[in-house]
């Protein structure tokens, strides 16, 4: 049934918004995630795409996750003389996760979720009003 | 009783397919809102002279040989369209042109049309009750 699509096509939707916010929650938890020894990498921010893909069961077009890649922006350098990852010159790498990029990247991941789940509110409405029509 | 017969419950039901479908449309939209490259998608508007169009089918030659050549238009399957959007708010720099709010907007609309039509639907089976004798309260 149609209107049972959409559900499903909704839920992809917020499972893929799910996932973003995972993956945003790990980068903002290791913005401090520093090396362990000199010449060591701290941690790397991770990005999330998305992509459309098929669902020949369904016949629609579902979300996906199509990767979760490494941000391959430089890090930052901060001067840490005491630090056991600090090089020759005092200076160790920090991670390149700007919180305040990740905190935007959260609130348009929650707007598109809420989206997603007043799609389902509708189309909720939709189906038990067909359902009444018994009554 | 076979309720499809009378034009009005067809009519109803017709429209209740193309907004159910058109639902699922939208729902598709709004799940690729973070998509790169995804247009978003709309229904063709339902319109009376094409549906006049698919009533009276265009006149064709019968087949009434078995060595006849059977020239006749084979018939289009009985769904609707959904075409790409015409009219496009904007578009991000990932070429996503998906307007959450614009979604949302055309998502109570078609809430709303559905609702209009379980509600005439209900109306006609009441009157079919008046009719059977059972009261019409619906």
């Amino acid at each position: 049934m149609d209107l049972s699509k959409s559900l499903h096509i909704a839920a992809s939707g917020m499972k893929a918004q799910g996932t973003r916010l995972r993956v945003l929650s790990e980068n903002i938890a290791n913005a401090e995630s520093l090396a362990q020894q000199p010449g060591g990498d701290p941690y790397r921010r991770k990005l999330v795409t998305f992509e459309n893909v098929m669902n020949d069961e369904l016949g629609v077009n579902q979300v996906k996750i199509k990767d979760v890649a490494p941000d391959r922006s430089p890090f930052g350098r901060e001067y840490r003389p005491g630090h056991p990852a600090a090089d020759g010159d005092g200076y160790v790498t920090t991670p390149n996760v700007n919180s305040l990029i990740e905190m935007s990247d959260m609130r348009e991941a929650q707007r598109s979720y809420e989206a997603n789940l007043k799609v389902i509110e509708s189309s909720r409405t939709m189906l038990s009003r067909t359902i009444d029509l018994l009554r | 009783m076979a309720f499809g017969k009378f034009s009005v419950f067809d009519a109803l039901s017709r429209k209740m397919g193309w907004l159910s479908q058109r639902q699922n449309v939208l729902a598709q939209n709004v799940a690729n809102a973070d998509t790169p490259g995804f247009k978003p998608l709309d229904m063709e508007e339902a319109q009376f002279q094409r549906t006049l169009k698919r009533a009276l089918r265009p006149m064709a030659p019968r087949v009434t040989h078995a060595g006849h050549v059977d020239a006749s238009i084979p018939q289009r399957p009985e769904s609707f369209r959904s075409d790409e959007a015409k009219e496009k708010y904007e578009t991000t720099p990932t070429g996503n042109a998906v307007v959450l709010e614009e979604q949302l907007v055309k998502v109570s609309d078609t809430q709303m049309d559905y609702q209009t039509m379980t509600n005439l639907y209900k109306k006609h089976m009441g009157m079919f009750r008046i009719a059977l004798g059972r009261g019409g309260g619906g």
